[in-house]
C-alpha cells in the first residue's frame, strides 16, 4: 500500500484530499503545520507528499527546500492558491515535483498524485513504448496501431506520447496542456478537446474505437488494453 | 489587409549599451556651458595679444624710426660738396653691417654709401623692405629728396624688431591654441561626471520601470542639482511602491480570503455530489476570480523576469497551431503572413496567452466557414501583430468599453467566457509596453498589437 503525506492547514480541504486519495486505496497521513510535517518525514517512509503552499509556520517552498536538503526525495505535488507563473517556477525550482493551483477537484489531486507515484515505472529505457495495440518509437517519432503505421503531426505525437506515458491513468486537460503545451495559463476545456479529438480520429479503426476515453468532468485516458 | 512579406529585420530596441560616446558629452550643458566660456576666453586672450603685438611693434619702430629721422637730419645739415665723403664714411663706420647708406643721383645710380636699393619710396616716410630686397636682412628704409633730383637713402637693419615680432605672433597662437585644447578638455572631463551620473539615473529609471519597485536612483553627497532631481524621483517611486505594495496586498487578500473558501465551498459541493449548474455557475464565478486576479498581477507586479527576444512568427506560428483544431471544427480557416527573423522582447507563455484569447474570440464570433487572418507588419519602426477574423466586429463606439472589465458587447451576452479576455489581453500588452489597438476589418474585427520601443 502507498502512503501518502498530506500538508493542508485547512482542516476542510485536508479532509477532501485525503477521503479522495483513501478512496484510490491510499493510505494518508495528515499534517497541518511545516514543522508536523518534517516530523513525520524524519520518521515515516512516504511514497508521495501532498504539500500546501502556504502554511501556518512556514512557506511550503521552504519545506521542500529543507525536505530535499534532508534527503528526503519523496515526490511533492504543491498545491497553492498563488497562481502566477512565477509563484510555479519558484515551487518546482525548490524542489516540487508537480505545482497545481486552488481550487482543484479532488480528482485531479488524485490524478497527479498518481502520476507521481507511477513516475519511471512507465518510462521506456530503450526509446520503445507499446501501450495495447499501440507502438510508440520515441526516437523516430513513429507511430503504429496494431502494425499498421500512424502519420501524426509533432503536437500530436506529444499528446499521444504523454498519455502513454501514463497508460490507464486518468489525465485532466490542465495536465495535459501543462505537459503537453508546456504552458500554465487555463485555456477554454473545449482547446484541449479537439486536439484530442484529432488524434482519436487518427487511431480509429473500422470496427474498433480509438483507445483513448473521455472521463466526463475529470480528463482522458489512453486505455492499456 | 496589407502584408508585409519580407521585412528587412526587425532591430530589438534594447537600451543603449553604457558607453560615454564623445556625441553624448557633446550635447550635455556642462560641455556646452565650459565651452562657450573657453572660445570667450580664447577670444579675450587673442584680443590681448593683438593689443600688444601692435603696440610692441609700433613703439620699435617708432624708436628704429627716431634713429632713421636723426641720421638724415644729421646728412640734411652736411653741404652737398661733403655729402659723398660723409655718407661713405658712415657706411664705413658702420662695420656691423646694421646701417646702410646711400646717395643717388637724379638718375638713380649710386653715387656714394652702401646700399643697392633704387626702388619708389614716399620722402621723408619710413617704408619696410623684407629680408633679401636690398640687403639679407629686413629693413626700415627713409628716403629724403634733394634739389636737383638726388636722394639720401638711410635704412637700418630691424631683424632683431621682425624677430620681436615674429615671436609675438607665434606665442599668441600657441597661448590661444593652447587654452582652447585646454578648455575643450575641460569641458570634457567636467561633463563626463554629470553625464556619468545622468546615464546611472537612466539606468535606474530603467530597473524601476522593469518592475524594480524598491530600487532607488542614486543620490551623492554633493547635494547638487543632480541629487535634488534624484531625490524627487525617489520620493515619487516610494509612493508608486506604496501604492502598489497596496493592490499586492489587496489582490494577496482577495486571493486567500474570498477565493480559497469559494474553492473549498466548490470541492465540498462536489464531493457531495452537487448539481452540475450549481457547481458550473460557482466554476464561473471562480474563472471570473482568477482573470481578475491574473489582471491585478500583471498590473501590480510589473513582472519581466521572463522576458526574453522573441521571433513573433514563431509566436503567431505557435499559437496558431494551438487553435487550429478549434478552429477548424467551425469550420473557421486560420490563415498566416508575415516573414520570420524578426525579434521583440516578451514573456512567450504571456504573449502565447494574449494572442490565444484573441485567435479564441475570433473563432468564438466569427461566422462558421470563416476566416481568422494572423500577420506579421512592420509599420515605421514597430512590429505589428494584426489578429483579424471576418465576425460582426466591434461598433466604434463600443470599442474603448470592451476593454472594460466585465464588458461584454451586444454580441456577446450569448458566449461563454469570463468577459475578462480582452482586459488580461490588454494587461499583457500593457506590461510588454505595446500598444493595443481595435480597428475594422471591413468586416470583422482587426486587433493590432504594436510591439514599438519599450518605454525608456
Amino acid at each position: 500500500m502507498t502512503h501518502i503525506l498530506v500538508v493542508e492547514d485547512d482542516p476542510e480541504t485536508a479532509a477532501l484530499i485525503a477521503a479522495r486519495l483513501v478512496a484510490e486505496g491510499h493510505e494518508v497521513t495528515r499534517a497541518t503545520t511545516g514543522r508536523e510535517a518534517l516530523g513525520h518525514t524524519r520518521s515515516l517512509r512516504f511514497d508521495a507528499i501532498t504539500l500546501d503552499r502556504i502554511l501556518p509556520d512556514m512557506d511550503g517552498i521552504a519545506l521542500v527546500a529543507r525536505l530535499r536538503a534532508e534527503q528526503v526525495m519523496t515526490p511533492v505535488l504543491m498545491i497553492s492558491s498563488l497562481a502566477e507563473v512565477d509563484q510555479r517556477i519558484a515551487g518546482l525550482r525548490a524542489g516540487g515535483d508537480d505545482y497545481m493551483t486552488k481550487p482543484f477537484a479532488p480528482d485531479e489531486v488524485a490524478m497527479r498524485v498518481e502520476v507521481l507515484l507511477r513516475r519511471g515505472h512507465a518510462a521506456p529505457a530503450e526509446g520503445r513504448m507499446a501501450v495495447g495495440a499501440l507502438e510508440i518509437d520515441l526516437i523516430t517519432r513513429k507511430v503504429w496501431l496494431a502494425g499498421e503505421p500512424v502519420p501524426l503531426l509533432q503536437k500530436e505525437f506529444r499528446l499521444l506520447e504523454f498519455l502513454a506515458r501514463h497508460p490507464g491513468q486518468v489525465l485532466s486537460r490542465q495536465m495535459i496542456f501543462e505537459q503537453v503545451w508546456g504552458y500554465f495559463f487555463c485555456p477554454a476545456d473545449n482547446l484541449i478537446n479537439v486536439h484530442i479529438g484529432r488524434l482519436r480520429r487518427k487511431l480509429e479503426r473500422p470496427g474498433r474505437p480509438a483507445p483513448i476515453d473521455t472521463i466526463k468532468g475529470e480528463g482522458y485516458r489512453l486505455n492499456a488494453v | 489587409m496589407p502584408v508585409t512579406p519580407h521585412v528587412p529585420p526587425h532591430v530589438p530596441p534594447h537600451g543603449p549599451p553604457h558607453v560615454l560616446r564623445l556625441a553624448d558629452v557633446r550635447q550635455t550643458s556642462s560641455f556646452r556651458l565650459i565651452a562657450t566660456l573657453g572660445l570667450v576666453f580664447v577670444a579675450a586672450i587673442m584680443a590681448l595679444q593683438a593689443l600688444t603685438y601692435t603696440l610692441t611693434q609700433r613703439e620699435l619702430l617708432a624708436r628704429s624710426d627716431a634713429v632713421l629721422k636723426s641720421e638724415m637730419a644729421r646728412f640734411g645739415a652736411v653741404p652737398g660738396d661733403r655729402l659723398v665723403a660723409a655718407l661713405n664714411d658712415a657706411g664705413r663706420q658702420s662695420a656691423s653691417g646694421f646701417n646702410y647708406f646711400a646717395l643717388e643721383n637724379a638718375q638713380g645710380a649710386l653715387v656714394a654709401g652702401n646700399l643697392h636699393w633704387h626702388g619708389a619710396a614716399l620722402p621723408d616716410h619710413p617704408l619696410e623692405l623684407a629680408a633679401g630686397v636690398a640687403a639679407p636682412v629686413p629693413l626700415r628704409v627713409l628716403v629724403h629728396g634733394l634739389p636737383g633730383g638726388q636722394r639720401i637713402i638711410v635704412a637700418r637693419d630691424i631683424g632683431q624688431i621682425a624677430e620681436i615680432r615674429q615671436r609675438l605672433l607665434w606665442l599668441s597662437l600657441a597661448v590661444g591654441l593652447g587654452v582652447l585644447v585646454s578648455a575643450a578638455a575641460l569641458a570634457v572631463v567636467l561633463s563626463l561626471g554629470p553625464l556619468r551620473r545622468v546615464q546611472m539615473f537612466r539606468a535606474s529609471a530603467k530597473r524601476i520601470a522593469g518592475g524594480e519597485l524598491a530600487h532607488r536612483m542614486p543620490v551623492s553627497a554633493r547635494h547638487d542639482e543632480l541629487d535634488l532631481v534624484a531625490t524627487t524621483i525617489n520620493a515619487m517611486v516610494e509612493e508608486i511602491e506604496r501604492l502598489m505594495e497596496q493592490v499586492k496586498g489587496a489582490t494577496d487578500a482577495i486571493a486567500h480570503d474570498l477565493r480559497a473558501p469559494l474553492a473549498r465551498l466548490r470541492m465540498k459541493l462536489a464531493a457531495q455530489g452537487g448539481a452540475p449548474d450549481v457547481l458550473g455557475e460557482l466554476d464561473a464565478v471562480l474563472t471570473r476570480f482568477d482573470a481578475l486576479l491574473r489582471i491585478a498581477e500583471l498590473e501590480a507586479a510589473g513582472r519581466r523576469a521572463g522576458f526574453a527576444p522573441i521571433d513573433p512568427m514563431v509566436l503567431l506560428t505557435t499559437t496558431a497551431e494551438l487553435y487550429e483544431p478549434l478552429a477548424e471544427e467551425r469550420g473557421i480557416e486560420i490563415t498566416l503572413s508575415g516573414g520570420y527573423g524578426h525579434t521583440i522582447i516578451g514573456d512567450e507563455a504571456l504573449l502565447v496567452e494574449a494572442l490565444g484569447n484573441l485567435i479564441d474570440n475570433a473563432i468564438k464570433f466569427g461566422p462558421e466557414g470563416g476566416i481568422v487572418h494572423l500577420a506579421l507588419m512592420r509599420e515605421d519602426r514597430d512590429l505589428v501583430l494584426a489578429i483579424a477574423d471576418n465576425g460582426p466586429g466591434i461598433a466604434k463606439s463600443e470599442r474603448e468599453a470592451v476593454l472594460r472589465r466585465f464588458y461584454r458587447g451586444a454580441a456577446s451576452r450569448q458566449a461563454p467566457g469570463s468577459g475578462l479576455g480582452l482586459n488580461l489581453v490588454a494587461a499583457i500588452v500593457h506590461l510588454h509596453g505595446f500598444g493595443l489597438e481595435l480597428g475594422d476589418a471591413t468586416p470583422g474585427l482587426l486587433v493590432r498589437i504594436r510591439a514599438g520601443s519599450p518605454p525608456i
